[in-house]
């Protein structure tokens, strides 16, 4: 089963977002800042981080790039979740090192199939 | 309003739109999965309102001057609240015996419409 970390300060978002996507065959584990995502990034192994951009303690920004910054961690391939879709938003998502990036309010069909595609060419590289 | 209280403004009302609207879709989807039709075709409904709300709520804060005055707020008011009471009265009791595998979703929805209603009223104008 595909493991995805979930990290949103937000109680209710993470709560909806978990349910939504263990529903749809995933294993979902949570951090509520982004020190503990980066954290959690390297002791549990997900597969795939879902990354508020907005957290307490350690931005999304900064958590992600510390990420892609350790080779430990940065294979692991990393969705924005953001309330902003301006292009400058896309932007800032993908200097950070952001594989993909999604807005806020969640269509779930248009996540998922991110969520696969990341996953898929990740697949791809590790046997390559 | 000044350009920091609509940022504000914008980021709080996102937050209970969100809600009604991830919960909503929520309790759609596991009415759908346990084949609960009568579940499903109620929350539909609140489903699409939620979906209206988010429209509402990007269109009347999309200031391109980055202010709002206060006809726009009284126009935002205005055209959310009858969108909110619709979801409200829409909501099904959660005493009903088929709600109740809903009915801890069902009052976060209800306690997110009724906190929009109130962040609306309380806006710095």
């Amino acid at each position: 089963m595909p493991k995805i970390l979930l990290v949103e300060d937000n109680e209710m978002n993470r709560d909806m977002l978990s349910r939504r996507l263990t529903r749809k065959g995933y294993e979902v584990v949570m951090a509520f800042d982004g020190a503990q995502g980066v954290d959690l990034a390297h002791s549990s192994g997900p597969d795939l981080i879902l990354m508020d951009m907005s957290l307490p303690v350690l931005s999304g920004w900064d958590a992600t790039r510390s990420l892609k910054a350790d080779p430990s961690t940065r294979s692991i391939p990393i969705i924005a979740l953001t309330a902003h879709a301006m292009s400058a938003d896309r932007e800032q998502a993908v200097q950070a090192g952001c594989d993909d990036f999604d807005t806020k309010p969640i269509e779930l069909s248009r996540l998922v199939e991110k969520i696969e595609a990341l996953m898929h060419r990740k697949e791809q590289h590790v046997t390559e | 309003m000044s350009p920091d209280n609509l940022r504000n403004l914008k980021h709080e009302l996102r937050t209970p739109v969100n809600h009604i609207l991830g919960y909503s879709s929520l309790m759609l989807e596991a009415a759908d999965d346990a084949g609960d039709s009568a579940v499903a075709g109620l929350v539909n409904g609140i489903c699409a309102s939620a979906q209206i709300l988010v429209r509402l709520v990007e269109k009347n804060l999309l200031s391109p001057t980055g202010e709002m005055d206060e006809s726009q707020l009284l126009a935002l008011r205005t055209n959310v609240r009858p969108v909110v009471g619709q979801i409200l009265d829409a909501l099904p009791s959660d005493e009903l015996p088929e709600m109740a595998p809903y009915a801890a979703d069902l009052e976060r929805i209800r306690s997110a419409a009724n906190g929009l209603l109130v962040l609306l009223e309380t806006a710095p104008e």
